[in-house]
């Protein structure tokens, strides 16, 4: 497979992000290969019920 | 290997950089962060030294990451008409968890992050 690909020009003004987390990627800039993973569980699936010993009263 | 381009920026603004995160001004070859996290949020205010919460005891640790296959190999030819790529101003909170800001080219990233959320109730 062939492919040609031109980069006439490349100009930005102001960015505004919040947070890059997970194996995320913010680049500016040139790059070959990304190859990212990330897993993530949150509640109500990871909900733990009655592991914990109360406090005594 | 096709030639980079330069990055130039005016200002960047950054807030936070925590767990396995890199922020960047430069070339790089090769970048591989990991991180792995569990967040615990508990009822009632009882903390000691050690929940009993610990990587291992999780499948979310131990399960095989998905990887893609390696890409079919293909020829590539890039023509950059301009050697630089402009940002004025960037304005980030945070990065974290094996993420990556980088202003510069950067040829390969593997990275990969584990987050598990739980919460723990008292006993009525």
């Amino acid at each position: 497979m062939n492919m040609e690909v031109h980069n006439w020009g490349l100009e930005v003004d102001n960015v505004a992000v919040g947070t890059v987390t997970a194996s995320s990627v913010f680049l500016i800039g040139d790059n070959d290969a990304f190859v990212l993973s990330s897993f993530y569980d949150t509640p109500p699936e990871a909900t733990a019920i009655g592991t914990i010993v109360p406090l005594s009263g | 290997m096709v030639k980079k381009r330069t990055a130039l920026t005016e200002k960047i603004s950054l807030n936070g950089l925590t767990y396995s995160a890199v922020f960047n001004i430069g070339d790089t070859k090769m970048s591989n962060p990991q991180s792995r996290g569990i967040a615990v949020q508990k009822e009632g205010a009882s903390f000691q030294g050690d929940d009993g919460v610990f990587f291992d005891k999780y499948e979310l640790f131990h399960q095989k990451a998905n990887w893609p296959k390696p890409a079919v190999s293909m020829h590539k030819n890039t023509c950059h008409h301009n050697d630089t790529i402009r940002v004025n101003r960037v304005d980030m909170t945070g990065v974290s968890q094996a993420g990556v800001f980088q202003v510069g080219s950067i040829d390969q990233v593997f990275s990969e992050a584990r987050i598990k959320h739980m919460r723990k109730y008292l006993n009525d």
